[in-house]
């Protein structure tokens, strides 16, 4: 392993060359950015009263993975927990800063500015979310309270997941590929423009074997057939202005883990219209409507019937953007309205249609208050029809003593409000657990305390970045012991009750070097402890890894080759999902991608890749299924 | 004395008299107000005086601020800062070296003539063809809003000459590394805007190795940039800016007419020998004598 390092290490040195391009033409430039830096909305990492990540495109396309949920793995702060049972929709378990848990309500995961939560949940079913790999731009990681400016389930992180833009000039991607697991993937992608409109067409299959249990090592019957199309339109409208229409789909059957005969069919749709108005070059709108429903059947449970269940939701937004005071101060500010419904006569007994609708008010304002410093107000008030309007609010400050380094402070209070399923379930989880709602459960309250750095040094090659954080949350759901179920006296009902709480202290440190623009390397490392009130463990407290390292580089060989790795180190945790729990020992994951693009024609690459390369197989989550080492090997062809 | 002459040396010294005040009174009625004390913006100023003539009070923003004598009809300004600073309404603001302000979008109470930093785009475009006869496609890259103007000039004036510009507006400058990556098969050169949002010691290091790793030419709106490994450039001295601004002065105060904006007259290419073999330009030696200046 160490060998491995020192090669890989000499490997990025060689091309090292650090370019000193400093002189007054240059100084003269950057004189002239901090003016204009001011005026304009987009914030740089540097600027971000929050720790922000971006996954880019190269990044994407280096890794080489075949699931979503693993291009965030070494990420700093995140923790990725593969194994869940395909089954229940979420076969991947993704967190920020902790608290893992199957349907991780507190990260909001944002598909073009779209949250993509399942309603009855607030969980995120990754595997069935509609979207290929290979429509993704790029991925902003969020670590920390966002809800001031997102509103409910971002207390601890936002993940926002943006597609490509349709443009340009016409072109079309195959994409094909197989590997050991009964791994095929294929994808088509078209991008084009006919007249006014320019719009991108795209269509991704993906058929995965089952995992090996846990303990013996054999198949289970854990499979995964999933299809997802996506379309984007757009069209230009006068003086920057613009209307785009995004719309997909996600169509997927999968098998239960130790049931031949069960199998669930998950689909998902979606429609949403956005148009972004610019007033003038310092005024900008934007307004988006869109609905999303995902319906679930599962033909038939393994005790015979079948369990249907159809999520519905609206999301409505205003948002208006203005700088003002020579760009010195900078509001956003905006309404908005979701509406959510579940129907399940599985999941309600009794009242199988129940809804809710979250509204929203915001505003969040930035001014700079002398070249060095800059302060940050959000303020939100959220309500519910069972909850009343709830304030979240965030101040931060950034102070930016010298060029390219900042330090930050940031004071956060986000709220999450409680699921329909904690709100209303009513529905025999076995033969002696029934679960019931609670109408009345307040929503969690998160509190949060960060100071973070980052700097760029040696002409912008070296980003060095770290953050402490302390985190309590309070209201946490505990099971409360509701006596005999109603429908069913012989089966014990358990309720929720606002009585935990917890607090989780980290410290985040990353550094990322540039060696040129095709060479770069990184390495982080993630602490975190969690303690509760209630002692529930598995669920709240050491289900988070303490430490996590992760290293990695990417690199263009020349002669066409290119290739990257992904090393991850992470310390040992104990996790709990419903009545099965799991002790995950310390373990080592590598990912490697390497790729040769044609001498013959340009734009086409063969690739290999790997996922899981040290071990044949080991466990991640509590559901007795173990992730096994994968290999994949495709070509990517582009025309245009 | 007699009488004629007397006649005519008082008409003389009248007129001298007359011409004396009035110059004056120019020197009076303009105000020099620069950023900072960064060499560009001096050298702009010296440009300034070497047309105007006159020694005018000078402010530098880094140093103090700028307190205008009663009757001031003009400020000159060097750079973004000094353009932005509050001038009373009465006063016509010239600005230059401030490629990041446009007052046609901010506002400005008061009547502003903007000196570009860019030379006229027809200027431009047959000098890189000289220097690279097999231009067919230019990427050109910028940021700001206020450079949107100078790209679609620069398609138009492209156009004729057989070369088609590839548009690649960033948001920020941070998406420049997926841009090259993305384009560099398909574009012959590259032109950088002079914009101060997108031009940084990191992205002007990306582009000089994009540039030398792929045989792509770079070409960059300023000189000093080729120092620091860029082709060519084609762009107005920081000093023929100055001058420019000085004209532009003596017509506001003449109450002439003046375009907005006002382009430097005189463009300068100025070429790297070494940059421009590691883009892969072999450049005749007929070509090389045709240029302002040439970087070993």
């Amino acid at each position: 392993m160490f060998r491995l390092l020192i090669f890989t290490c000499l490997l990025f040195t060689n091309v090292f060359d650090v370019l000193a391009a400093t002189d007054e033409t240059l100084e003269f430039f950057q004189e002239e950015a901090q003016v204009t830096t001011a005026s304009r909305r987009p914030q740089s990492v540097q600027e971000a009263p929050v720790a922000v990540e971006v996954i880019t495109t190269e990044e994407i396309k280096a890794s080489g993975v075949t699931n979503l949920w693993d291009l965030m793995r070494f990420r700093l702060g995140m923790d990725i927990l593969d194994g869940h049972q395909t089954v229940l929709g979420n076969r991947a378990i993704v967190s920020i800063r902790g608290f893992d848990e199957a349907f991780a309500r507190n990260i909001l995961v944002l598909v073009d500015g779209r949250s993509v939560y399942a309603t009855d949940s607030g969980g995120v079913y990754w595997a069935q979310l509609p979207i290929g790999i290979q429509d993704i731009d790029r991925i902003e990681i969020i670590r920390g309270p966002n809800a001031a400016l997102y509103g409910t389930g971002a207390a601890l992180g936002v993940i926002n997941i943006i597609t490509k833009k349709p443009g340009g000039a016409t072109t079309a991607t195959i994409q094909g590929a197989g590997g050991n697991q009964g791994t095929v993937m294929t994808s088509e992608a078209l991008n084009s423009s006919i007249r006014a409109f320019d719009f991108r067409l795209s269509h991704s299959y993906l058929e995965q074997g089952p995992f090996d249990s846990a303990t013996g090592g054999t198949a289970t019957n854990d499979f995964l057939h999933s299809n997802k199309a996506n379309m984007r339109l757009r069209r230009d409208l006068t003086n920057g202005s613009d209307l785009e229409f995004f719309a997909g789909g996600s169509w997927n059957t999968s098998g239960f883990a130790n049931a031949q005969e069960s199998q669930d069919n998950f689909s998902q749709h979606f429609e949403m219209l956005k148009f972004q108005a610019k007033i003038s070059d310092n005024s900008h709108l934007e307004i988006s409507s869109s609905h999303s429903t995902f319906t679930n059947i599962i033909d038939p449970t393994p005790t015979g019937d079948i369990n249907h269940l159809q999520n519905d939701r609206f999301d409505e937004e205003i948002l208006h953007r203005i700088d003002w005071g020579n760009g010195r101060l900078n509001s956003t500010y905006g309404l908005n309205y979701q509406g959510t419904r579940v129907d399940s006569q599985n999941t309600f007994v009794g009242h199988p249609d129940v809804n809710d609708a979250i509204r929203r008010a915001f505003f969040n304002q930035t001014g700079r208050v002398t070249d060095q410093v800059t302060l940050v107000g959000a303020l939100a008030f959220e309500g519910t029809r069972t909850e009343k309007p709830h304030a979240n609010y965030q101040l931060a400050s950034l102070w930016a003593p010298v060029e390219n380094q900042s330090f930050r402070a940031t004071y956060s209070v986000a709220h999450t409000v409680p699921t329909l399923r904690q709100l209303f379930v009513n529905q025999q989880l076995n033969d002696s657990v029934a679960r019931v709602g609670n109408p009345d459960l307040k929503p969690e309250k998160l509190t949060s305390y960060e100071v973070g750095y980052l700097g760029h040094w040696l002409e912008h090659h070296l980003e060095a970045e770290s953050n402490l954080f302390y985190t309590r949350i309070d209201g946490i759901d505990d099971d409360a012991d509701l006596g005999p179920w109603p429908n069913n006296p012989s089966v014990a009902a358990l309720g929720f009750v606002n009585t935990n709480q917890a607090v989780a202290k980290g410290a985040e440190l990353q550094f990322k070097y540039r060696f040129t623009t095709r060479q770069s390397m990184y390495v982080n490392y993630t602490y975190e402890h969690i303690t509760d009130k209630s002692g529930n463990e598995g669920e709240i407290t050491k289900n988070t890894p303490p430490h996590k390292v992760n290293l990695g580089a990417m690199a263009d060989f020349g002669g066409g080759f290119s290739g990257s790795f992904n090393l991850g180190y992470k310390d040992s945790y104990f996790i709990t999902n419903i009545t099965d729990s799991v002790t995950v020992p310390t373990y080592w994951r590598l990912d490697a991608r390497l790729a040769y693009a044609s001498p013959w024609y340009k734009n086409a690459e063969f690739y290999i890749a790997g996922q899981n390369l040290l071990k044949a197989r080991h466990v991640e989550f509590a559901d007795g299924l173990a992730v096994p080492r994968t290999y994949t090997g495709g070509v990517s062809i582009t025309f245009d | 004395m007699e009488m004629g002459s007397a006649k005519y040396l008082t008409w003389v010294l009248t007129a001298g008299m007359w011409l004396a005040a009035s110059g004056t009174g120019w020197a009076q009625d303009v105000v020099a107000v620069l950023s900072s004390n960064l060499v560009p913006y001096r050298e702009a100023l010296e440009g300034f005086q070497e047309v105007f003539g006159e020694s005018v009070p000078t402010y530098n923003l880094s140093e103090n601020s700028p307190k205008l004598p009663p009757g001031t009809r003009v400020v000159v300004s060097f750079g973004g800062k000094a353009a932005l600073f509050p001038y009373p309404e009465a006063v016509t603001l010239i600005y230059a070296m401030a490629p990041g302000i446009d007052f046609k979008f901010a506002k400005r109470p008061g009547p502003s003539v903007q000196i570009e930093m860019l030379t006229d785009e027809r200027a431009i475009v047959p000098k890189l063809k000289d220097i690279q006869p097999a231009l067919k496609r230019l990427a050109v890259f910028w940021v700001s809003n206020s450079i949107d103007d100078n790209v679609e000039r620069m398609q138009e004036a492209s156009a004729p000459m057989e070369i088609e510009i590839v548009p690649e507006r960033l948001k920020s400058p941070d998406e420049l590394p997926e841009r090259l990556r993305s384009i560099y098969k398909d574009v012959d050169a590259i032109w950088l805007m002079p914009d101060p949002f997108l031009i940084n010691s990191q992205s002007f290091a990306v582009l000089k190795e994009f540039s030398w790793s792929n045989k792509v030419p770079l070409y960059v709106p300023a000189a000093g940039l080729v120092e620091q490994g860029a082709t060519a450039s084609i762009s107005a001295s920081f000093r023929e800016i100055g001058r420019a601004a000085a004209s532009a002065a003596r017509r506001v105060l003449a109450k002439k007419p003046v375009e907005d904006p006002v382009y430097p007259e005189k463009v300068e290419t100025v070429l790297s020998l070494k940059a421009a073999t590691n883009a892969g330009l072999l450049i005749p030696p007929d070509v090389v004598k045709s240029l302002d200046k040439v970087v070993p």
